[in-house]
């Protein structure tokens, strides 16, 4: 048994890589209340989607399932750089808050002419102007924009925002800020490795990250799981295999990919440092969950059997050839100078 | 923050549902009226010329309506470096070369008709190892660039890590190495390509990157010498990208190639052996540090250098050295950095983004290393990195400006949930 663990630092504000790390946001309510909304950014399953619809519905002071969220096409939907860099939470969601804000002005200037009350006195909420003081006074967001899409000039409510963050493209030194903020985690692990064998089994991962605020916690705890499974995957077991530039190994049977099978208990608690930066104080978490995994199951081997493995994938082959050569043995075990070098074949 | 009543809640995937149910539309499920299927001819070598390619046999095969080598097609360029191109042609340059293409009005037609092309390669001599690659005379990859070492800037040297190194109390130096690993995304990838009477195009691909693979789409156009038409891309469902889809690839400029030329919709989608074989992979590296620090366990200074299996062609790959430079000069408080990667050109499959986009390399090596220094200069594991953990309002000797840092608080939930690692390594040396 031992334990191991490793930190890890990355872009969490978006990384000007390319001359414009800009996403944009097109909102637009129908007579209902309800609202679709355009974004430049990439739902490739990680689910930035609900992570749009959350914010803009927090802003808007309406439901997530009143928010339609529409990601596909480049005729439609405002320009972004791309989903990389663990950057669309934080710059495809400050575009989408930016377009929100924009539209809640609009409604809450509305809303006070039609409860003639003081614009700062009113809240969006519950799919209501509310009036803060006094909750009864209220207009449903709906009706409030029925009103003033059927009425003599006529208007709908729609809004569009550019976020392009302000950080810096690298300099000829290579200096610069390349991200509005930077995400930080520690990863600790807990092996037991079999001296007979060199197999591993990871007993506890605990995975912590400082995400400044989690907007959606249940996601991030997926992000982080996946991330950590994909992270063990490139410690221990991971390779295409090549011989002579050629792809042996083209299948699941022969790519040891981790499966929910291997699971095992995984922790992700979560520090908010609310970075003021960030939507509703958010960083990205995309990719850490895969960054510092392999050094912390190596140091963790290392506590476990004092064997220090220094390349991935860290297979039970080479655990078991470093624990017999500590212990002055060829890798198949038998003593130095009176092998039958003949029969010593490991592969792997 | 409080009062919130969306943000911060748990809420689960707008599109779970959909996904769950077999509702959500993949690449895989789309079929346009009129779609012609399109298949791709890998290479049969790592490193040849080619010296014919005979599609007569193809093209004559019934439900066959085009097929297409890297001869018929005008010069579209692809990739960071612009060395790659959809169908080779001279040269193939490792086994994932795409030589010829084929649409037919069935899968199985395409497939049967790809057996039927007939290559002749003139093997050349590969080279596998990138520090192999870097030696005088080895075999060149790309000989109009002369060296397989590509010509990039990764070189940083920010204080002086030589004076430091004499000054440190205890210098620990090693050599890390990674290998291939590929994102097994679940969906594999695919597009379908459709142009208007006008030549407008619209490309259906499962991308990370809509906007810049519409440029890199509008620059194929000009390439085949259409200007001024627009170009469209949809996204159907993606099954993962994980940085795979990060680039644009030969498979999409086929598809649109393939289309042109049919004046029909075209898909080309991967089976699971092709999504190994002809996607790419995170890049492999071979990494040098050494670091050291002063008695009471502040470091200073860090040397890195690094080579990478850049593979037979350029793409986001070559440029992870910009990420590991993060955690090279600022992961931990660091005074003196020296970093300098070196990508080079093999006869292996070229590397894309990866989730962390190198950063779990260089992590690797760093983290490894900082354990290494902790047990050499017989300081507790957690207290080595709590003494050069970063702090809200650092700047960086890379002028990353950290505005909020939870790192030290990072630490703890990893101590108190393993039930406390261990105070201070066993002393293995003397087992």
């Amino acid at each position: 048994m031992g334990v191991g663990l490793a930190s890890l630092i990355h872009v969490g504000g978006g990384a000007r890589v390319y001359k414009s790390d800009g996403c944009g946001t097109i909102i637009k309510m129908d007579d209902f209340g309800k609202l679709d909304l355009f974004t430049g950014a990439t739902d490739m399953g990680q689910g930035s989607d609900t992570v749009m619809a959350q914010i803009a519905a927090e802003e808007l002071g309406l439901q997530v399932e009143d928010i339609h969220v529409i990601h596909s096409d480049t005729d439609v939907c405002p320009w972004d750089v791309g989903a990389h860099a663990s950057r669309t939470t934080f710059v495809a969601g400050n575009a989408a808050l930016g377009a929100a804000k924009k539209l809640k002005a609009r409604i809450l200037e509305m809303g006070a002419k039609q409860l003639e009350r003081p614009l700062e006195k009113l809240v969006l909420a519950e799919r209501c102007v509310i009036d803060r003081d006094d909750s009864q006074k209220r207009i449903e967001i709906g009706k409030l924009l029925r009103k003033a899409h059927f009425s003599h000039g006529g208007q709908m409510l729609m809004a569009e925002y550019f976020y392009d963050p302000s950080n810096e493209n690298m300099g000829k030194d290579f200096k610069g800020n390349m991200s509005m903020t930077y995400t930080f985690g520690t990863h600790g692990v807990r092996v037991k490795v079999d001296e007979e064998t060199g197999k591993v089994k990871i007993l506890k991962y605990v995975a912590t990250h400082d995400v400044g605020k989690a907007i959606n916690p249940l996601l991030l705890e997926g992000q982080v799981y996946g991330g950590v499974m994909m992270g063990i995957g490139y410690a221990l077991s991971e390779q295409v295999i090549l011989e002579k530039g050629e792809n042996m190994n083209p299948n699941f049977r022969d790519y040891k990919m981790l499966t929910a099978k291997d699971v095992f208990p995984i922790e992700a608690p979560v520090l908010e440092t609310y970075d003021e930066a960030g939507p509703y104080g958010a960083k990205g978490i995309g990719e850490p969950g895969c960054v510092p995994t392999a050094p912390a199951v190596a140091n963790a081997i290392y506590d476990a059997v004092g064997v220090r493995i220094k390349d991935l994938p860290i297979t039970p082959e080479k655990i078991l050839a470093a624990i017999r050569e500590k212990k002055g043995l060829n890798p198949c075990g038998q003593e130095m100078g009176q092998e039958d070098t003949g029969e010593c074949v490991i592969e792997e | 923050m409080s009062g919130l009543s969306s943000v911060g809640k748990r809420i689960p995937k707008i599109d779970a549902v959909d996904k769950a149910t077999g509702r959500a539309q993949y690449i895989q499920d789309l079929k346009l009226p009129g779609m012609l299927y399109g298949k791709i001819l890998y290479s049969k070598f790592p490193h040849a010329r080619i010296a014919k390619i005979d599609a007569s046999k193809a093209r004559a095969l019934p439900g066959v309506r085009a097929v297409i080598t890297g001869e018929d097609i005008p010069e579209i360029k692809m990739g960071v470096y612009k060395d790659n191109r959809p169908l080779k042609a001279g040269k193939v340059r490792s086994y994932r070369d795409e030589v010829a293409a084929v649409a037919a009005t069935d899968p199985q037609i395409a497939q049967e008709a790809l057996n039927l092309i007939e290559v002749i390669y003139e093997p050349l001599p590969g080279i596998y190892d990138p520090e192999e690659a870097m030696r005088e005379g080895a075999p060149l990859v790309h000989e109009e660039h002369k060296s397989n070492v590509l010509k990039m800037p990764w070189k940083l040297h920010y204080g002086d890590v030589e004076a430091a190194r004499k000054e440190a109390a205890h210098v620990v130096e090693d050599r890390f190495s990674t290998t291939w690993v590929t994102h097994c995304c679940m969906g594999t990838s695919g597009a379908v390509a459709e142009f208007d009477p006008a030549n407008n195009l619209t490309v259906y691909t499962n991308t990370q990157i809509p906007s810049l693979a519409q440029k890199d789409f509008l620059g194929a156009l000009k390439a085949m010498g259409i200007s001024d038409r627009r170009v469209r891309v949809i996204k159907p469902c993606i099954g993962g990208g994980f940085g795979s889809k990060l680039d644009t690839y030969a498979y999409e400029y086929i598809a649109i190639l393939l289309s042109y030329y049919t004046r029909r919709p075209v898909k080309v989608d991967f089976d699971r052996t092709e999504e190994f074989i002809a996607t790419s992979t995170r890049q492999p590296t071979i990494t040098r540090i050494s670091q050291g620090c002063d008695e009471n366990g502040k470091l200073l200074f860090r040397d890195i250098s690094m080579i990478l299996d850049n593979g037979a062609y350029t793409s986001w790959g070559a440029t992870t050295p910009s990420v590991m430079m993060m955690p090279i000069t600022t992961l931990y408080r660091v005074p003196n950095v020296r970093y300098e990667a070196k990508c080079v050109y093999t006869n292996n499959t070229y590397s894309q983004a990866m989730r962390g986009y190198g950063n779990p390399q260089a992590t690797f090596a760093i983290e490894s290393s900082m354990d290494m220094l902790a047990e050499k200069a017989g300081i507790d594991l957690i207290e080595f990195r709590r003494i050069n953990a970063n702090q809200s309002g650092d700047v960086s000797t890379q002028d990353l400006r950290i505005t909020t840092c939870g790192l030290e608080g990072c630490m703890i939930p990893s101590k108190q949930n393993l039930n406390g690692i261990s105070p201070k390594r066993k002393a293995w040396a003397s087992d």
